[in-house]
């Protein structure tokens, strides 16, 4: 079994550099989306992650989602530095109003999608602050006393690249929380459908259980689980559900272990260059983006690659 | 990331000048920190609103807060159109 605490941190200043930097094509800093396309299907990893192919930058999903993210780190650290309930929510606000105008044409920006758009997140961001005004969660300290609140982190995966090169695991945690007498690591999900924002939807998870290994690891927080604050948003309403998903630390550790093994997965599938389809992963989520390319001929995927 | 506290707020009184129809239009750098709270106060009265029409008590922090029964309501307020595709 992996010992989580024997597993070197990373020095921070390598947060930023650049994913494929380390080995030639070799992806050595690996985030949780990044690992989960890779375990679903090695050939959507290609196309998705080594060829930025069908993604939409300006998705409103996750437009909105991240806007929820970076404004409610905004709250969280203007209320840990004393500001009100109130004037906490409007610098927020004010972060969101900026965000989501059309400087360039003077206008609403943001209001192509009926559901995920300006007004309902700003609707949805206001009612969800409010949501959790008393809120019986306090945010821990990490260990210099800062609050843990937007915290990064990087630490040795435990695996070697085949060119020699540390695989490290890197992300972001939202916030680390005491509520009602566990620790907790917290994190918000939007969608327009509430069965997903349920703890069942999350265990297993390969976020969650990285969030919670990495807090162990980097930071030395032992935390019972995630707190999952969903947010589903309608057209005309936003609702919220709470739910506790727990992770055991031998749940954890096990994940640890089989996330090593993946990565190994994943360097051999560099070096070798082998992208193999998952044609079991093809129907998941609705469908793959990438079942027309998959589908077709050799020589037609390039084509069809392109119009993605 | 803009990580600023605001400006010191004025009264909310003045925030009662203005329409949710004018906020939604003014530029972020023309908005004044009145406005800002009007605006939020808006999105609240809404929401009372809205969850009055449903029946609902005011929203508390709760952990696996039970889901209601699903909405089937039309509101005509200020967002408009029908609300039967949220559940709350």
């Amino acid at each position: 079994m992996a010992n989580l605490l024997s597993l070197p941190r990373v020095p921070k200043q390598s947060f930023y550099g650049d994913q494929f930097s380390a080995a030639p094509g070799a992806q050595t800093r690996v985030n949780a989306s990044t690992f989960q396309v890779f375990k679903a299907c090695p050939r959507k990893y290609l196309y998705e992650v080594l060829l930025a192919k069908g993604k939409r930058p300006d998705d409103p999903n996750l437009r909105f989602g991240s806007l929820i993210h970076q404004a409610k780190a905004i709250f969280e650290t203007n209320r840990a530095r004393g500001a009100d309930h109130d004037l906490a929510l409007q610098g927020a606000f004010r972060f969101l109003l900026s965000e989501t105008w059309d400087h360039a044409r003077a206008k609403p920006g943001f209001v192509e999608d009926p559901l995920k758009n300006r007004a309902t997140l700003l609707r949805t961001f206001v009612w969800y602050i409010d949501q959790y005004r008393d809120d019986a969660c306090e945010t821990a300290a990490l260990p210099s006393g800062k609050p843990a609140v937007e915290v990064q982190f990087e630490f040795d995966s435990g695996v070697t690249g085949v060119g020699g090169e540390q695989v490290t695991f890197v992300g972001t945690i939202d916030r680390v929380v005491r509520f009602n007498g566990a620790l907790l690591v917290s994190d918000t999900k939007t969608s327009s459908n509430a069965r997903y924002l349920t703890a069942q939807n999350y265990t297993p998870d390969g976020q969650f259980s990285l969030y919670v290994a990495a807090a162990s690891v980097c930071f030395g927080i032992e935390a019972d689980g995630i707190l999952l604050d969903g947010i589903e948003v309608g057209s005309n309403a936003t609702s919220f559900r709470r739910e506790i998903v727990p992770r055991p630390r031998e749940v954890i550790e096990e994940w640890l272990d089989d996330a090593r093994v993946h990565l190994r997965r994943l360097s051999e599938a560099f070096a070798r260059n082998e992208w193999p389809q998952n044609d079991s992963a093809c129907g998941m989520y609705g469908g793959c983006r990438f079942r027309g390319v998959c589908g077709a001929s050799s020589a037609e995927r390039e084509g069809l690659l392109a119009k993605l | 990331m803009a990580n600023e506290f605001p400006t010191s707020p004025e009264v909310l009184a003045e925030a009662s000048a203005f329409s949710l129809s004018d906020l939604s239009l003014m530029s972020p750098e023309e908005m004044s920190p009145a406005a800002e709270l009007a605006y939020i106060e808006e999105l609240r009265q809404y929401r009372e609103r809205y969850e009055r029409a449903l029946g609902a008590k005011p929203a508390k922090a709760t952990t696996r807060r039970a889901a209601g029964p699903t909405a089937k309501v039309i509101l005509n307020g200020a967002f408009g159109a029908d609300a039967s595709d949220v559940e709350f």
